[in-house]
């Protein structure tokens, strides 16, 4: 009865073991003549894959108090505050970026310019749809503007507006002598087509 | 001699695999991604309509605000059905030959419509407006094709489908010499060509099962992104449910091949026993 069985197993074995051999052999052959093409593929296919870490845990945006420095800004095209100009009904979220998806969202935070608190123009911009610039004229020197972050709360005061032409990039100076909130938009605000002028307003961190 | 003729074995075993693994992939390709019904199912199965109209619509608002018109001459220029509609109007040009090209006329008509509702067309602004209209149009068909081959992708899949038929019917044929050749070999002992067919269904299942972890493994599925969500999301999807069908299979083909083998093996020792083999 024994033998029977170990018999019965040795048959079993023995045709496994002639699978696995062609198996074996089949997978030998493609990567002997195939290796390269397949190769190829993976690459391309992992090419158009992005990595999506879901367990990552979201860096907080610290700002030092003593040097007015940084740390871990926040990620492009995130979300990391909102604008608010009581004077004009407007209270948007504020992103990192400047691509057309995120001024569909909010306003977009010019990835070239300081953030808020860090002593450097800060510049800012949206559409002048109604829900968001479109009341821009409205606005006076001595007005208010108050930006939060994850990390703290700015109160800026308008103390100049001008009309620009959209390659007058001198009238948004960037430095970091003074801490200065430019937010721009479209002009004229009920234009139909392609504007080429753009409405900015100036505003002053308040001590 | 009798090495020989174990080789001989061994050699029409392989090809009898590799016809066997051929004529798997080609069922499971013709059954998906080469069949027009499949693709249908998969893009309402994937929300793959109400992505596309959701972007359809988010792409009208980028000309919005640079057009400086206001949001509501966009509502209701373009609905869910005639997205929808487009869509497996595109697939059709893709798998049927069709060629009718999308019409944006009724999207033209309610834009123009909602425009005049507001009452600011004037002759300064006319030409901007109309403009505006175009570019809507043009934004709405760019969204829902993105190739310009639909002709040449056509004759593609016909000549795919059409070589695919002429490659099963030599692989049919190429099993059946093979078979003959082993029930010759085998001297038409039943209980040897039972063990054959399990090591030839063993061997396919263990390569489809590696293939299938090997793909999974070096690729990164859930990441791949294509064009848009919408679109990512049904590529993922077909090519998840392309993996899954081979596993199934090769699940199904395994558990086949052992209970064969198993069977082989019992039958063998009790012929032996008796002497018959």
């Amino acid at each position: 009865m024994q033998n029977k069985l170990v018999q019965t197993v040795k048959a079993t074995i023995n045709c496994i073991i002639v699978a696995l051999l062609i198996t074996g052999l089949l997978i030998f052959g493609i990567k002997l003549f195939l290796g390269q093409e397949i190769e190829t593929i993976f690459l391309l296919a992992n090419k158009v894959s992005i990595n999506i870490d879901e367990n990552k845990e979201p860096v907080e945006t610290i700002i030092s108090e003593e040097n007015n420095k940084i740390q871990n800004y926040p990620e492009y095209g995130t979300k990391y505050g909102t604008i608010e100009i009581d004077k004009i009904d407007v209270n948007l979220p504020v992103y990192f970026g400047d691509t057309l998806e995120i001024l569909k969202k909010g306003v977009g935070h010019s990835s070239g310019s300081y953030f808020p608190g860090e002593g450097g123009s800060i510049v800012y911009m949206g559409h002048n749809s109604k829900k968001m610039f479109r009341r821009f004229s409205e606005l006076q020197i001595g007005d208010e503007i108050k930006v939060t972050t994850t990390y703290g709360e700015y109160n800026y005061r308008i103390y100049d507006m001008q009309l620009i032409k959209e390659t007058e990039l001198d009238k948004l100076p960037i430095q970091k002598d003074k801490e200065i909130l430019m937010v721009y938009t479209c002009y004229p605000f009920n234009n139909i087509g392609y504007a080429t002028q753009r409405y900015v307003v100036y505003a002053e961190l308040e001590k | 001699m009798k090495v020989l003729i174990n080789l001989l074995k061994f050699i029409l075993l392989t090809i009898l695999t590799i016809c066997l693994i051929s004529i798997g992939i080609i069922q499971i390709v013709s059954t998906t991604i080469l069949d027009k019904d499949y693709i249908l199912q998969k893009l309402e199965e994937t929300n793959f309509y109400s992505e596309i109209y959701e972007l359809v619509t988010s792409n009208f608002e980028n000309y919005i605000y640079q057009s400086g018109l206001d949001e509501e001459v966009l509502q209701n220029i373009c609905t869910k059905e005639k997205v929808e509609q487009d869509i497996n109007q595109m697939i059709s040009n893709l798998y049927d030959g069709t060629n009718k090209k999308i019409d944006t006329t009724e999207i033209k008509d309610n834009l123009n419509s909602n425009i005049d509702k507001l009452g600011i067309k004037n002759k300064q602004n006319e030409k901007a407006i109309e403009q505006f209209v175009t570019h809507v149009c043009n934004e709405y068909t760019n969204t829902l094709v993105h190739t310009n081959y639909e002709n040449k992708i056509n004759s593609v899949y016909k000549n795919i489908t059409q070589k695919l038929d002429k490659i099963n019917i030599i692989l049919i044929a190429v099993v059946i010499i093979s078979v003959l050749f082993i029930l010759i070999i085998n001297n038409k002992k039943i209980i040897k060509n039972i063990g054959n067919i399990g090591i030839v269904l063993l061997a396919s299942a263990m390569f489809g099962l590696i293939a299938n972890w090997i793909i999974k493994t070096g690729i990164n599925i859930q990441g791949i992104k294509v064009l848009n969500d919408a679109f990512s999301n049904t590529i993922v999807t077909i090519i998840q449910d392309v993996l899954d069908k081979i596993v199934t299979l090769g699940l199904v083909t395994l558990v086949i091949s052992l209970i064969l083998i198993v069977i082989y093996a019992i039958m063998s020792n009790f012929a032996q026993k008796k002497g018959n083999i």
